[in-house]
């Protein structure tokens, strides 16, 4: 993790590489279906998701696990796969998608090969304040855990 | 149930082992435990009882804040345990190795040299 490489206290940038070429890495966070298999903290399962993949496109998810149920959600910013995904982000009031957002963030993913691996370079901007970034690290790392023993699994 | 079962059962769920992850890099408070990518998470509270009670954690009050703390102690009797294991397997090894050097048939086709030491590839 590049923590010197952060601007401020309301920006989470995160560093990760993972075993698997920059097209399947970028289909998993863009597949509706191998999204849900990994993304969330540990003890969490996704119950619903759709992606419309392009700029403009919104997306959604929601989840249940560990005694709660969430939702969350964003528009496409950017989509050049595999090299750049960006979107915004931000949980809803309950684990239902009709109630309002919450506080909207910017996440940037830069996917750079790096032999027959690939460097993803998670950039999260504009968080209300730097327990909201440390939260979402926290949340991050769980999650690229789960993304680490998906890729292996389906390799 | 005896302390090496409440560890290992503490140990067996993802949930608890990313607690654990967290608190490796310094204790937080329960607030910052119980909310990954700022989700509140009752069941954390359960788990960090789980934890305390295993004695893989500690949690301290300082103020009005909740602190929870790794303990260092609490893993040291798993690892120990896992640890005879391996010195087990050590044993086995090189009573295996002795065997087969013991055994090597005298004509001129040896083993391929450095391939079969467990001891000096470990380390």
């Amino acid at each position: 993790m590049l923590a010197s490489a952060v601007p401020d206290d309301r920006t989470l940038r995160m560093v990760h590489t993972f075993d698997a070429s920059p097209e399947r890495v970028f289909a998993a966070w863009t597949d509706p279906a191998q999204f849900t298999e990994w993304f969330g903290p540990h003890g969490m399962k996704n119950t619903h998701c759709s992606l419309d993949l392009r700029v403009g496109g919104t997306w959604e998810l929601t989840g249940e696990g560990l005694g709660v149920r969430r939702a969350v959600s964003g528009r496409y910013l950017a989509v050049d796969p595999p090299r750049l995904l960006s979107f915004t982000w931000a949980w809803h009031e309950t684990g239902d998608l009709d109630t309002p957002r919450e506080h909207e963030t910017t996440i940037t993913l830069e996917f750079k090969p790096a032999g027959v691996r690939t460097e993803v370079t998670l950039t999260q901007t504009r968080f209300r304040d730097p327990t909201g970034a440390a939260n979402h690290r926290w949340g991050w790392t769980g999650s690229f855990e789960k993304l680490d023993a998906f890729l292996a699994k389906a390799a | 149930m005896d302390t090496l079962s409440q560890t290992f059962s503490a140990l067996a769920d993802p949930t608890r082992r990313a607690i654990l992850a967290k608190l490796a890099s310094g204790a937080a408070t329960v607030g910052e435990i119980a909310q990954p990518f700022d989700m509140s998470l009752p069941a954390v509270s359960r788990h960090l009882r789980v934890l305390t009670d295993a004695g893989l954690i500690e949690r301290h009050t300082e103020a009005q804040w909740r602190r929870c703390e790794l303990r260092g102690e609490g893993l040291r009797a798993a690892a120990d345990w896992i640890d005879e294991y391996r010195r087990f397997w050590e044993q086995q090894f090189d009573k295996l190795e002795a065997f087969l050097k013991r055994t090597a048939p005298q004509d001129k086709t040896p083993l391929p040299k450095g391939k079969s030491d467990a001891r000096k590839r470990r380390s």
